[in-house]
């Protein structure tokens, strides 16, 4: 699949970027990380300009993290009865806007470099929260432009050899996503037992700590 | 602890399994990271097989010689300019497999390496 995209990459070169880059923005899996690398040191090869490199990949990404907003949102809104009919679904919505109260530009701007597997899952939880669009956008063209830069930049510098630079960054990428999300699983575990030995223990925490430990 | 991970187990089955999940592919992602890294930096691994993704031009940056060098090693017309298209498809206009390719790439560097005097 990988080198498939690589082959594309070579003979199709900047519309492909920009075609995964938006792609990877609304969680389909497409090696967008690996194609701005290899199109990076395409550019230090003298094969591709890099400006346009650069302007394509962030163009891609703004527009499909904009389009995951505006799609989870609207598809929320319309299903505000459906969501509201059952207390989980309700729950579920809930969640998304209490996490992007607690988290919000910080959740949008991280996860589109830091931790960038989680970012097209942020764009659709923010649009369920309805979080605000103009917020959205800023710290998504924030994030977008840092990741570029990165990727771009990497592939650029590190163009003798791809391979090492690709197969070094997929991992440390993969670390940083799956660490986060241990880290995030970890807390909440945590938190749900201590409400639950709070209650057992006589402690006053009403019983939707068992759904939901923020609430605790 | 153990009160703990009973009370985990049974309230929260789902969310336990998938945290051990993510944390044992947290523990595989840092530690090929870091293999990866030692074996890269290995400067005996520095020069790149070809594979079909790469671009003419690529593979004269990756080997550090000028395009003449690869024009003269795949017999490609000297007068006209590199290319950017896949080895792949360079490959099957050629009637050439990679691993020629590669053998009179790695060839003509060495030899184009070996007249340039030491730097």
């Amino acid at each position: 699949m990988n080198d498939l995209i690589l082959g594309l990459a070579a003979d199709y070169g900047v519309p492909l970027l920009f075609i995964v880059t938006f792609l990877s923005c609304l969680a389909l899996p497409v090696p967008s990380s690996l194609l701005m690398l290899a199109s990076g040191g395409f550019a230090a090869a003298g094969d591709l300009s890099l400006a346009t490199v650069a302007a394509a990949a962030f163009c891609g990404a703004v527009l499909g993290d904009n389009l995951g907003y505006w799609v989870a949102r609207r598809l929320g809104d319309r299903m505000d009865r459906w969501l509201k009919a059952k207390p989980k679904r309700a729950a579920l919505r809930n969640r998304s806007a209490q996490f992007m109260d607690t988290w919000g530009g910080s959740a949008v701007f991280f996860s589109r470099w830091l931790v960038s597997p989680l970012g097209p899952h942020i764009n659709y939880v923010s649009g369920l929260a309805r979080f605000h669009w103009p917020r959205f956008a800023l710290w998504s063209m924030s994030g977008e432009l840092v990741w570029v830069t990165l990727y771009v930049g990497l592939g650029y510098v590190f163009a003798d050899n791809m391979t090492a630079i690709a197969s070094i960054s997929g991992n440390l990428s993969g670390f940083l996503a799956a660490g986060v999300v241990a880290t995030g699983l970890g807390v909440w575990l945590v938190k749900s037992s201590k409400a639950r030995a709070r209650r057992r223990t006589g402690g006053t925490t009403p019983n939707v700590a068992d759904e939901n430990p923020r609430q605790a | 602890m153990w009160h703990h991970l009973n009370d985990l187990w049974t309230h929260n089955r789902a969310a336990s399994l998938a945290f051990v999940v993510v944390f044992a592919l947290t523990g595989v992602f840092g530690v090929r990271a870091v293999t990866h890294y030692m074996y890269w930096s290995d400067p005996a691994k520095q020069n790149q097989t070809l594979a079909g993704w790469m671009t003419p031009r690529y593979v004269a940056k990756s080997y550090d010689v000028p395009a003449e060098v690869i024009k003269a090693a795949w017999n490609l017309n000297p007068e006209s300019e590199l290319r950017r298209a896949s080895l792949d498809t360079i490959a099957q206009e050629l009637g050439l497999t990679l691993e020629e390719m590669q053998q009179r790439v790695a060839a003509a560097a060495w030899a184009f390496h070996a007249g340039q005097p030491d730097e």
